[in-house]
């Protein structure tokens, strides 16, 4: 990681802006969490970028060049990750320094960034806007591998917290302490995350008892944030993992070919974001008209095998089409093969045909 | 499965011409193809200055190898990438050996036949006029025919008619076949109207247009 450069972590939800911030990855991170002002209905984007500048200036950090922004969501949506680019772009922040990635990615970065213990059975996050409660249950296989860190989302339900009544926070209290009792009984938890501005008023008492029964728990409103931040941390010191991240944007498959020495070539990594993921290669058919293109899921053993006939080169000898491949993926499971012929030489000058294929993750 | 090499090598933004034929050659893989495909003109490339030094610009790792002879200097260069397995390479290798050792009129035919290929009329004209003067007269039938038949075809090329029209009716006459003969009509035809190059009877372009008919035929 280059020194002297900022990481961003920045969230939007429950009505807040979040932000956090280092300079290196030793560095304890800066954070802070802002809400709409109450004659806002909504976060603009110009109000966003001013937010984030002004907080660089408040923590004297405005002269320093960012070096990756991570920008978390509730919904990867690839029409939302070009506006929030383009949001960025706009405010001069250079395009490839920016990523927008799931909230349950960003929580897994979070957790892996802890100290061991609390990742060592299932991890729980419970997010709470004060309307809406969410639970994120990260969880990993110690047989696997290579180890999988799987995380799941699930809606718990919708509550009503207005006016912070102290009967209602009493009996929201007691209901989710039920809640946690109910979920804390079916597996072993070796740590529970609360964020979202629906946990702040003091009304937690007894669930807090309930959650912090033979594990810790921790309450802040920067987790998504700060995991962004360890996002690119990780990106940048470029750590080799031993295990896989399976957040739902992830693609978990590598895709590659199959050479003539039977050596598994790959054409894109797995373990990326899917709107990240692709990649492309060049080939030369020792034999045949077909490309063969694998998807391989190491974690569980399994290939897939997309086929693309190349029609048209019935004259060319042996060895001589030459094509140029890409991958790409339009999702977690779904993507496009793109093949073009681009000749031999002068022996055979390209034809510029090419075979498109899409293609589904089984 | 089709089988498949992955392309390790990087193209040329400027290619690397070989001398006897203007081929301009792009990539390594290019290269292993143009060793093996043209043979007969890879061993007349003596002077291969500065190929080695691109070869490594292609990222291929190989020995300094442009003063060495065409047949050393193919093996190291097939060797060098995975264009070709190690038993392809002594396959050519040995159909390098083969090759000398095959007549002198096969030889040139064969260079002339490339020469042709290429658009090289007057190294093709000598090379068949070194094979017709190396023929020992146990060529086989289908050999003589395409010899003279390729000859002819170089002389319509300098509108030498007469010459074109000796050479098609000699391939002719070895084995009938209908491109020659369309050629020998063609050759008669020419003849008969007497074109004249730069005369007053035809215009530059028109004999061009002629010319290009006529091989669009033959050829």
């Amino acid at each position: 990681m280059t020194d002297n450069k900022l990481i961003l972590g920045v969230d939007m939800g429950e009505g807040l802006l979040k932000i956090s911030c280092c300079l290196n990855s030793r560095e304890e991170l800066k954070e802070v969490c802002i809400g709409l002002k109450d004659e806002e209905e909504s976060w603009t984007q110009k109000r966003i970028i001013d937010e984030i500048k002004g907080f660089l200036k408040e923590q004297q950090l405005e002269e320093y060049p960012v070096e990756k922004i991570v920008f978390s969501l509730e919904q990867t949506d690839p029409k939302e990750i070009k506006r929030i680019r383009k949001m960025f772009w706009n405010a001069g922040f250079a395009g490839e320094d920016i990523y927008v990635i799931s909230r349950e990615n960003a929580f897994i970065h979070y957790v892996m960034h802890q100290e061991e213990s609390i990742y060592d059975h299932t991890v729980l996050l419970f997010v709470f806007d004060g309307a809406k409660l969410s639970g994120y249950r990260l969880t990993h296989s110690k047989k696997e591998t290579p180890k999988k860190i799987r995380v799941e989302k699930s809606e718990i339900g919708s509550f009503s917290l207005l006016g912070e009544n102290r009967d209602w926070g009493r009996m929201f209290d007691e209901h989710f302490a039920s809640i946690a009792r109910q979920i804390l009984s079916k597996e072993v938890v070796s740590a529970v995350f609360l964020t979202g501005k629906g946990f702040e008023g003091g009304w937690l008492n007894h669930s807090l008892n309930v959650l912090c029964s033979g594990r810790r728990a921790f309450i802040g409103q920067n987790l998504f944030s700060g995991g962004g931040c360890y996002y690119a941390i990780d990106r940048i010191e470029k750590k080799k993992k031993d295990c896989v991240f399976a957040a739902p944007e992830t693609v978990l498959v590598e895709t590659g070919i199959v050479d003539q020495k039977d050596r598994f070539i790959p054409i894109a990594r797995a373990g990326s974001p899917w709107y990240e993921t692709k990649g492309e290669i060049e080939i030369i058919l020792e034999r045949g008209n077909r490309v063969d293109i694998v998807f391989s899921n190491k974690a569980q053993g399994e290939k897939q095998v997309e086929s693309v006939e190349l029609t048209g080169f019935s004259n060319r000898p042996k060895k001589t089409i030459r094509v140029h491949i890409s991958v790409q993926f339009i999702s977690s499971q779904e993507g496009l093969i793109l093949i073009r012929d681009v000749g031999f030489g002068q022996f055979f000058p390209g034809s510029n045909q090419v075979f498109l294929k899409k293609f589904k993750l089984l | 499965m089709g089988r498949i090499i992955v392309i390790n090598t990087k193209k040329a933004r400027t290619p690397f011409k070989m001398k006897e034929s203007g081929h301009l050659l792009y990539s390594y893989e290019e290269l292993c193809y143009y060793i093996k495909a043209r043979m007969p003109l890879w061993l007349m490339e003596t002077n291969r200055i500065g190929l080695t030094a691109w070869i490594r610009d292609r990222g291929v790792e190989i020995e300094d190898m442009d003063t060495l002879s065409p047949i050393d200097a193919a093996k190291i260069i097939l060797s060098a990438g995975e264009y070709y397995s190690k038993e392809e390479t002594s396959q050519i290798v040995a159909d390098f050996e083969q090759y000398e050792k095959i007549t002198e009129a096969k030889r040139e035919k064969e260079k002339g036949d490339f020469f042709l290929l290429y658009g090289r009329l007057k190294n093709a004209a000598l090379s068949y006029e070194k094979a017709v003067c190396s023929l020992n007269g146990e060529e086989e039938e289908s050999f003589l025919a395409s010899l003279f038949h390729n000859r002819g075809i170089v002389c319509c090329h300098f509108f030498y008619w007469e010459a074109a029209k000796e050479n098609f009716k000699r391939a002719y006459s070895i084995k009938e076949s209908p491109e020659t003969a369309a050629a020998l009509d063609f050759t008669e035809k020419m003849e008969k109207e007497a074109w004249e190059i730069g005369g007053n009877t035809m215009l530059a372009i028109e004999i061009e247009r002629k010319e290009k008919e006529f091989l669009d035929k033959v050829q």
